[in-house]
């Protein structure tokens, strides 16, 4: 009772084989690359809003900020690429895992001081000095916003008495936070890697312990890419460079 | 036998013109913030926050301020020492190094400040005084020249005068330190500058 298929009707099953092998094909790569781009989205969205979750200047109104910038200085040797890795104890690449805020009165110091922002770090890769990778330390840096009153308390008696007096006996009080970086400076921003150059510091008491990310610019560099491949960011030119170009690779 | 001579002539002005071409290159005007001094530069007046320390680099700081007046090319700038703040235009204070973090790297700073102390940045809006903090510690490195604290005074009175960074000129005294600067002192195009905003 076997039915005899024709050769005709077998050339049009091979092709409809063929083009529901095709169609099936193409729809399973198209969700392939969606839920790609989808898991694409899904981790920069997961970025952004951690670096927005872990960066509590994102918190303070931009319209609540006086910005101010201090023109510095420097002792940096720009021409010397290796001067930040010659100069400072630790080099590493680090995960900016949060901006903790800003402060003006350093515990480290016990002394007012240029606003600082402060935070945490993960240390990713160690280049040069004493720390572990997977090792979560406090950073701070230079360049910072703080409240007015902090701002205020930070003068010395003849800043402050200047104030008062060209204000009738007032505290200058344009916005709630005043904003101090250097001229030329870039932010340090959250849930970013860097290769930063670093200055262990404690204080007296050794309650605190953090590190210093020095060389303003020049010893924060934004890093892309891992191993032989990674570059980083050279802030002056905005060009990435090789990572050797300012750490010394065995 | 003339167009020998002019041909030679036209030889002679070419290679000058060729010559002067890298020169004047270096020779551009410094950049300024495009703000300034709001009551200018005929009358600065500086004062010195002794109880600070500052005056331990006094030396340095009436040199800087000789140098901005007599560079050797003319500008209005004149500055006058007094002896109280309340209406000084050109404030020094001199902090350690701890100030700005412990990392031996700053040498000194200038900031920029309205008519009611608020803190401004130069590049949007005129000034009425300005304030130089000099770093005592990385001054006082063994390694710094007394030419260099000398360069770096002069260095943050432009500053105050409304003169941005040149980092790409090393004959600019307006070039940092740490980018490489030649001079330590004034130089036209520097005064030039002076001459753009005042």
């Amino acid at each position: 009772m076997s039915k005899k298929i024709s050769p005709m009707s077998k050339a049009r099953i091979y092709a409809l084989s063929i083009a529901v092998v095709l169609v099936l094909g193409g729809v399973a790569s198209y969700a392939f690359i969606a839920s790609k781009s989808t898991d694409n989205q899904l981790a920069q969205t997961a970025n952004r809003s951690q670096s927005k979750t872990n960066d509590a200047y994102a918190s303070i109104p931009s319209g609540d900020i006086q910005r101010s910038t201090t023109d510095a200085d420097i002792l940096w040797n720009v021409q010397d690429p290796y001067y930040g890795y010659n100069k400072d104890p630790i080099v590493a690449l680090v995960h900016v895992d949060s901006i903790d805020g800003g402060r003006i009165y350093s515990p480290i110091s016990e002394q007012y001081v240029f606003p600082q922002t402060i935070g945490k770090m993960t240390v990713r890769e160690v280049y040069k000095g004493d720390l572990k990778s997977g090792e979560q330390v406090s950073y701070s840096r230079p360049g910072g916003t703080v409240t007015s009153d902090e701002y205020w308390d930070s003068l010395n008696k003849q800043q402050q008495d200047k104030m008062l007096h060209l204000n009738n006996g007032k505290k200058p009080t344009e916005k709630k936070y005043v904003q101090d970086k250097f001229t030329d400076d870039i932010d340090i921003e959250a849930a970013k890697d860097y290769v930063v150059f670093l200055m262990p510091q404690s204080s007296k008491d050794a309650k605190h312990h953090e590190y210093l990310i020095d060389g303003l610019q020049y010893g924060l560099r934004e890093a892309r890419g891992s191993g032989a491949e990674m570059t980083v960011l050279n802030n002056d030119t905005k060009k990435w460079e090789s990572l050797s170009s300012i750490v010394k690779l065995n | 036998m003339a167009s020998r001579v002019s041909r030679l002539v036209l030889a002679f002005f070419s290679i000058v013109v060729l010559c002067l071409a890298p020169v004047s290159r270096a020779f551009a005007i410094t950049p300024t913030f495009g703000h300034k001094y709001q009551n200018g530069v005929g009358n600065v007046t500086a004062w010195l926050n002794y109880g600070s320390g500052v005056g331990y680099w006094s030396t340095y700081i009436t040199g800087g301020a000789n140098n901005w007046m007599y560079p050797g090319w003319s500008n209005p700038i004149y500055i006058n020492f007094v002896s109280s703040n309340y209406g000084s235009t050109m404030d020094f204070h001199q902090n350690n190094d701890a100030y700005w973090g412990g990392g031996m790297t700053i040498l000194a700073e200038t900031k920029m400040f309205n008519s009611s102390g608020g803190q401004i940045s130069p590049t949007s809006a005129n000034w009425a005084y300005a304030e130089i903090h000099i770093n005592n510690d990385t001054f006082r490195l063994p390694s710094f020249t007394n030419a260099q604290a000398q360069g770096t005074v002069i260095h943050e009175m432009g500053h105050a005068f409304g003169l941005a960074h040149d980092q790409g000129n090393p004959y600019s005294i307006m070039c940092q330190t740490g980018a490489g600067r030649i001079v330590q002192s004034v130089q036209k195009v520097d005064n030039d500058a002076i001459l753009t905003l005042y």
